[in-house]
Parts: structure tokens; sequence; C-alpha cells
């Protein structure tokens, strides 16, 4: 069993698993100029989204935290922020500024600042090719395993998910605790009926009503817009599928959690804490907004299981996607990594993790997966709690 | 070739067939991890990878999958029946039925 992977340590001391350049939009009058500049040049990656103006205060909060996370992240080597004018309390300045605190070289591009949208793309794409130039002599170092903050997430569930590709998830986050490291879940909706559970893996009772809170926070949300989420739970495709009760299908969907305790639990979008185990953040089963609240927690890489089959790729933080569903590896393999329907003819978990351990950590080392060699940057997904105003 | 069942901890008192059997198939059951095999006689039709008892169950008593309870025998059921809404209930609310 590998003890260690190589990645990119960085000054603050994370360690990438990549080394790119972000394009970090500030707001969506940005986006283009985030894109094109990826576009142009190599090794630079954009970060796009709808948000960052006439959002709510708690909303805009949220946003600011995101990018703030996503400059963080180890595996930007160097971070271009580009703004289009000024929005109280999500600056580009605000987040460079943070960002800046982990000595990687960050800078700011600002549209109107510029004078105007050419201007301001020709200015982004110097500091692309020149940072470029700055950081791809950086080597890869050999670090150990206790380095890594393993993200797992999982969406188009059926019955193969509990018995297979889940646990094989479970499996990973127990061996890189084991080394020392760091796993980090999510999904709110997924634990409702899950609660004995959470109260049975939380190191202290103060987590576990922590994460208890998150569900029933979740619950009073969903009912304010007039939806009962239990009652509706299993869904009819899931009873269709053969799982019978609430219960039943969260803790199928909690076997991605192994068998350490929960050490803590982190807000949407909140940085991981130090401590080695298992850690839980407050996301909706959204693959896209939960996937990226991971990523702005500082996680490198993340095993996305799934049942039917999926594209879902975070542009940053490494994605890579397993299924144990036969059906679904036959018709989605184009954007999938490993099979583990042998399962259901007699392989052992120990066999089929350790299959999903090694393709994780060869993910690590360098190994591009399908979707990022496709750029299948589709997964970039700021959740929110308010409308816009 | 007889039909297998997936049995994910030694508590469980359900099993997920391999594949669908028919009334009358007997299915290996084997613990994950484990070497000794139980044979069960299917009484029901199992649609694919769905559950049935491997022991008898009273009504009321847990419904055991993953080593915990994923909701109680709403009667009682005999090993080899067919293990879905049918016959248990969640401890909880569910999505066919009005929550009580």
């Amino acid at each position: 069993m590998r003890d260690h992977f190589f990645g990119y340590p960085r000054e603050d001391g994370q360690v990438g698993i990549r080394n790119h350049v972000l394009m970090l939009s500030g707001t969506l009058y940005a986006n283009p100029t985030c894109e094109r500049v990826a576009h142009m040049v190599q090794n630079t990656i954009p970060i796009v989204h709808p948000l960052g103006r006439c959002q709510i205060a708690p909303d805009l909060a949220r946003t600011y935290k995101t990018l703030v996370g996503h400059g963080l992240n180890p595996n930007a080597g160097a971070v271009i922020v580009v703004d289009h004018f000024k929005e109280q309390g999500c600056t580009a300045d605000d987040i460079a500024h943070e960002v800046a605190k982990s000595g990687k070289p960050v800078e700011v591009v600002n549209i109107r600042r510029e004078g105007g949208a050419i201007n301001a793309l020709a200015k982004a794409t110097n500091l692309a090719v020149e940072f470029n130039r700055r950081i791809t002599g950086q080597q890869r170092q050999r670090v150990p395993l206790s380095e890594l903050i393993y993200g797992f997430n999982c969406g188009t569930s059926d019955v193969t998910s509990g018995l297979a590709h889940n646990r094989c998830v479970g499996w990973v986050c127990d061996r890189v605790i084991e080394a020392g490291g760091r796993a980090l879940g999510a999904e709110t909706t997924e634990m409702f009926g899950g609660e004995t559970l959470i109260r049975k893996k939380a190191k202290s009772p103060e987590i576990a009503e922590k994460i208890l809170g998150f569900i029933r926070a979740m619950d009073e949300r969903i009912l304010a817009c007039g939806v009962d989420l239990r009652g509706s739970q299993p869904t009819g495709d899931n009873i269709a599928g053969g799982l019978s009760t609430i219960e039943e299908k969260a803790l199928g969907a909690m076997q991605k959690w192994g068998t350490k305790p929960i050490v803590g639990a982190l807000e949407y979008a909140e940085r991981i804490g130090e401590e080695s185990g298992l850690w839980i953040m407050d996301t909706p089963g959204h693959g896209g907004e939960s996937i990226t609240g991971i990523a702005a927690a500082g996680s490198q890489v993340m095993s996305f299981s799934t049942g039917g089959g999926h594209t879902i790729n975070h542009p940053l933080m490494i994605t890579m996607r397993l299924t144990g569903n036969r059906e679904s590896w036959g018709k989605m393999q184009e954007t999938m990594e490993v099979d583990v329907s042998d399962m259901f003819e007699g392989t052992l978990l120990d066999e089929a993790g350790e299959r999903l351990f090694n393709e994780v950590l060869d993910n690590c080392d360098g190994k591009m997966t399908k979707a990022e060699a496709l750029k299948e940057f589709n997964a970039f997904a700021i959740n929110r709690c308010g409308p816009s105003v | 070739m007889s039909l297998r069942a997936l049995i994910i901890h030694p508590d469980d008192n359900v099993a997920n067939l391999i594949g669908s059997g028919r009334k009358g198939e007997s299915v290996q059951c084997t613990i994950e991890g484990q070497t000794a095999t139980t044979t069960v006689s299917l009484l029901d039709d199992i649609p694919s990878n769905h559950k049935f008892a491997r022991v008898a169950v009273k009504a009321g008593d847990p419904i055991i999958k993953y080593g915990l309870s994923i909701g109680r025998a709403s009667r009682d059921i005999r090993a080899g029946q067919y293990v879905h809404v049918h016959n248990i209930e969640s401890n909880r609310g569910r999505g066919d039925l009005q929550d009580s």
C-alpha cells in the first residue's frame, strides 16, 4: 500500500497535485475574460459562475468564501482574479488579499480600471503567460499520504451504490485516515434517515449535534418552499430500484463514510481543520454545489461514486468517477475511471477498494482523469440560501 | 449455476440478491469476507438486486442491513421471502404512505 504521493508543496503548508494558473472570476460579468485567457494560455483553468452581484449579504459572503477557498486550493499555483466593477463584500481586491496570504503569486485585473474588456483581456493574458513561466519550473516532491484531503461525493445513486462503489470510497477514506490524512464528505440531503449512524460515528456529542442541526435546517428550508422532502423519500425510482426506507437509502449513501469517527463538521465552503479524520460539510445533494464546497475547503482530489454514470468534474479539484453498475460503465466509461461491478461476482471489498485507492493516488501523482483530459469543466457551482436582489 | 447474494454485515437479516430470482430457486448466501455458506430457498420472485430475508423475522423486529436498522418488519417474514415496502416500514416517513 502506497504511503505517499508526488505533489507541489506550497508556502502555506498545503500540497497541490496540479500546478495550474487559476483564472478566478469575481462576478458573472468577468466570466468571458477568464474563459478567453484559459483558451489562449496553456495550463490555465477558468472558474466562472453566475453570482457575485445583487446577492443578499449571507449569499454574497458564501460566494466570497467559496472564491477565496478556490484561490487558496493548493492545486492552483498562481491566481488571477478578474472583476468587472466593485461589489462591496466580494471585491477582487479582497479576494486577492486573502489568497495572497498563502504566498502564491496573485494579481487582480479589474475590467473597468483597465479601460474595458479588451484591455483587461490583454493584461490578464500577459499575466497568465508570466505566471505559467514562474510556476512551471516547480518540481513535484514526494510527500506523505497524510497531506491528502480526500473529498468524496455521490450522484445518480441506485441499488448498486450502497452495495459496491460507495463502500469502496469508504475503504479509501479509512486508508487515508490511517495514514494521518483527512477525508471530507458532504450532502446533507443524503443524511436524512442516517441520524443514528451520525450519533454513533461523531467523535463528540457536539459534532453530532452540529450535523443533525444541518439536517434540521435543510429540512426546514425545504419545507418553507412547500415541499416535504422526508415525505417523498425514498422516491418512486428508489423504491422501484429496491430501496425500501429512507434509512436504507441514507445508510447506503453513508457507506462512503468508512468506519472512522467524524472529527469535525464544516459550514458550506469552510476551510477544513488540521485534525486527521473524517470531516463532514453542510451542502445540498446537488453534485456541482456540493463538490465546489469541498474544493473550497482545500481538497485536492475527489472520488465521485455513481450508479447511473456521470460526467461531473470540478475544474480545479481533480475529480475521478467510479461505478459498481456494469451497464453504466458500458454506457458512460468515456468519463469514468474505475469499474467495481465485479463486486457482484465475488470480488471482495479489499480488492475493489485497493483498485480505487491506486487510481486516486495515480491521479494525485499527475495521471489525468478522463474528464480532465477532455476539459470537462462542468461542476463549479456556488450554493446559495436566498433570492437575488 | 445457483444464485448468489450480497450480505454486507454478519448481523444482517436481509440479503441483496445478485440479479433476479424466481420462487423455488436456491441462493448461496455468504457473508462478505467469510467462507461459510448457507442456502436459502426463495419463497417469492425477487426483482434484480432486491432484498430477501435470509432468516425469519418477526413482526415489529428490526430489519438489519449494513449492520444497522433500516426499519422494522410490519408482519412476520419467513426466510426466503421478498423484503420490501409491503412487509417492512421505516421508523421515519415513507414516500408512498402518509407520515404517521
